[in-house]
């Protein structure tokens, strides 16, 4: 069995999805993930040497294969691979992306996982409001274990209230996610004859 | 079955050239006893649920039976067992508590002296026995929600609707006030919906779901499993 089906929202997974969408290399792939994640101060920022990591990791796990010079020759120069080395997804890798992105997103989802599945679980709109229905389920079953939860203590009641409002923000958020991807066809003010 | 029951409902207003779709597709059910509490911000539909669940606007499709009878053809006694509860109402200064609780009892011709008892008992109930004889003015905003929650129950309703019950309380007083109104709805078996436009009101709530552009995300139905079976008090059916 190859392939980890339980990869975490990491650069490894991020670049496997960049890899699925087109064959890339290091150097480019530096430069794709950055306009992808990272165009915003407060969004996702990793090294170069954090990505290229990633493309050795994945190539072990078999999750991504180098592809060929063109004519027919590998890289002999270490260096010279990994700055400009191609490589492309294999079915393994495919299939670790799927699996990943169909378990549903968590109430407190990292901002590496919502970049992940905003980016690449995007195959629709419908797919999208589909997995941010879930992910919204998600937040509501967390706060109805709040809502059971009794908190006697003064450390309890804090706690309680700093997930609550932490769900809450989701909650806000998904509001605003959904009502983005609505299209003319379901928006919530739309025009209509006179 | 459910106490409560919409099914299918939407709801769209007209404005100008434009179409606001305030419900979409919106189904619920709530059983006796149980707590659920919807949250939803500015423009998801909160206001045009409760006016739909209350009977005071009906949708341009879908149903809503309550007690198993449509609602739009459900009589004045019927409706009479859904309470509505908001924090907006303004009560006549001078009037005391006890008045003001006994007030729906009256529209039933229920006697002075009967009313009063009845009055002076829900107000035990909400722990706010104190307060029977004080006016309005004189009460803070988690002794207002005892005495409007008081006045909602005084008639033993099978539905509690209830428009932000902490909007304006303390934060420290909220969660007990919900957990009163989560102890008075399993004792009583009383149907109930919380509505508001955060999360503060969830402590107790046996089901929590959101409102988001009109549509209601969440476990719109109860679990089988968690269908509570409380029955009626005793009370009701002496009455």
């Amino acid at each position: 069995m190859v392939g980890n089906a339980k990869l975490k929202p990491s650069a490894r997974l991020a670049v496997l999805g960049l890899l699925l969408e087109r064959p890339s290399w290091g150097y480019e792939l530096v430069a794709r993930f950055e306009r992808v994640f990272g165009a915003q101060p407060w969004e996702w920022r990793v090294t170069p040497t954090a990505i290229y990591r990633a493309l050795n990791r994945l190539e072990d796990d078999a999750m991504i294969e180098p592809l060929g010079r063109g004519d027919g020759e590998r890289w002999t120069d270490s260096k010279q691979r990994r700055m400009r080395q191609s490589y492309r997804a294999t079915g393994d890798g495919a299939r670790t992306m799927r699996e990943w992105l169909a378990v549903p997103m968590s109430s407190s989802p990292s901002q590496e996982e919502l970049l992940i599945r905003v980016h690449f679980g995007d195959a629709s709109d419908e797919l999208l409001r589909a997995m941010l229905r879930r992910h919204a389920a998600a937040c509501l079953e967390e706060l109805e274990r709040i809502a059971a939860a009794t908190a006697q203590t003064r450390m309890q009641r804090l706690v309680k209230e700093d997930r609550r409002l932490a769900v809450q923000a989701r909650l806000s958020w998904i509001d605003f996610a959904l009502a983005e991807l609505r299209g003319p066809d379901d928006a919530r003010i739309r025009p209509v004859e006179r | 079955m459910s106490v409560l029951a919409l099914e299918s409902v939407s709801k769209r207003y007209r404005r100008g050239h434009r179409e606001l779709i305030a419900l979409r597709d919106v189904s619920l059910e709530i059983e006796n006893g149980e707590v659920v509490c919807v949250s939803g911000g500015r423009g998801a539909g909160r206001t045009t649920l409760l006016r739909i669940v209350a009977g005071t606007e009906r949708p341009d499709e879908g149903r809503v039976r309550f007690a198993g009878v449509e609602l739009r053809d459900a009589s004045d006694a019927l409706r009479r067992q859904i309470a509505f509860c908001n924090l907006r109402f303004l009560p006549a200064h001078g009037r005391d508590a006890c008045e003001h609780v006994a007030m729906p009892l009256h529209a039933i011709k229920v006697s002075h002296d009967q009313a009063g008892l009845l009055a002076h008992r829900a107000l035990e109930r909400v722990g706010a026995a104190d307060l029977a004889f004080t006016s309005p003015h004189e009460w803070i905003p988690s002794e207002v929600v005892r005495v409007a929650l008081a006045r909602a129950i005084v008639r033993e309703p099978r539905l509690l609707i209830f428009d932000e019950p902490t909007n304006g309380v303390d934060p420290l007083e909220r969660d007990p006030l919900l957990s009163l109104i989560q102890g008075i709805a399993h004792e009583s078996g009383i149907a109930t919906l919380l509505t508001a436009g955060d999360t503060a009101s969830v402590t107790g709530a046996d089901r929590v779901l959101r409102l988001s552009g009109g549509e209601l995300l969440g476990r719109t139905a109860p679990a089988v499993a968690e269908v509570v079976e409380l029955r009626r008090p005793a009370s009701e059916s002496s009455q």
